[in-house]
């Protein structure tokens, strides 16, 4: 079976020293999921003020700066996508058939060291 | 550069509206990954199968439903493959954000659009899109 664990911070919550930390014991514990087999994917993301969040209604497209905030909404899944800038992560989320209804939270991904290579 | 998308939406889509938007996603996907773009995609399944997971004082405290905080904001991400959800939850509370925020257990639907990219073979271009539950 397969989760996806979604790590929720308060990102004033940790100094820039204790966030390097952080990383490091993640990155170990990725390495020790690894060997059991049950390792999958995992990355930090960039703060919150990287966030873009992309609707479509009617066939427009709405893009707002920052994450999504509205808790009658639930996280109904996923999309991990490579891409050359935000523009185009923009143009990809708009064609997710739940943006229609729905909305696309974009952050970028933060590349750390340490973590399996699969 | 990776981008994650973390589609939100109100889970008040019924089970005929929910196939064709599932069978879109799966032909996005597919376009995305000739492009080079894909890297993983999944559904989760409904909030009322999310636990909460955070460690306080060496303790664990497992909650069920979906992480409502708005103050805290996803930082990151672990996708894993495990027996169940127990071993789930034991993966989440070693997670070291899980000592200062909450890490939310979701299970993935059974709907991999495509295999891993680094797949030898692009072989699901030309298989029929899988769907969850079946």
């Amino acid at each position: 079976m397969k989760y996806m664990l979604l790590v929720y911070l308060d990102e004033q919550a940790l100094s820039e020293a204790e966030r390097e930390h952080c990383y490091v014991e993640s990155a170990q514990l990725t390495q020790q999921l690894n060997s059991t087999g049950q390792y999958l994917g995992a990355s930090p993301l960039h703060p919150i003020s990287t966030a873009t969040s992309v609707r479509v209604r009617d066939g427009k497209r709405f893009v707002t700066d920052g994450p999504f905030a509205e808790t009658r909404e639930q996280l109904g899944g996923y999309y991990l996508i490579d891409a050359s800038d935000l523009d185009e992560a923009i143009h990809i989320a708009e064609r997710i058939p739940p943006a229609r209804f729905g909305t696309i939270e974009i952050r970028p991904v933060m590349e750390i060291e340490g973590l399996p290579t699969l | 550069m990776k981008y994650i998308l973390l589609i939100h939406h109100e889970e008040a889509v019924d089970e005929d509206e929910r196939k064709p938007l599932l069978e879109e996603s799966v032909q996005l996907a597919n376009q995305l990954y000739e492009q080079g773009q894909y890297l993983d995609a999944a559904p989760l399944q409904p909030a009322s199968a999310t636990v909460s997971v955070k460690v306080r004082d060496g303790k664990r405290l497992v909650t069920d439903g979906p992480f409502a905080e708005t103050r805290e904001q996803i930082s990151g991400y672990f996708l894993i493959d495990v027996g169940d959800l127990d071993e789930a939850i034991d993966i989440a509370a070693s997670i070291p954000g899980a000592r200062i925020g909450t890490v939310e257990v979701g299970r993935c639907g059974k709907s991999r659009a495509c295999r891993r990219m680094d797949a030898p073979n692009n072989k699901c271009l030309s298989e029929p899109p899988a769907l969850p539950g079946g």
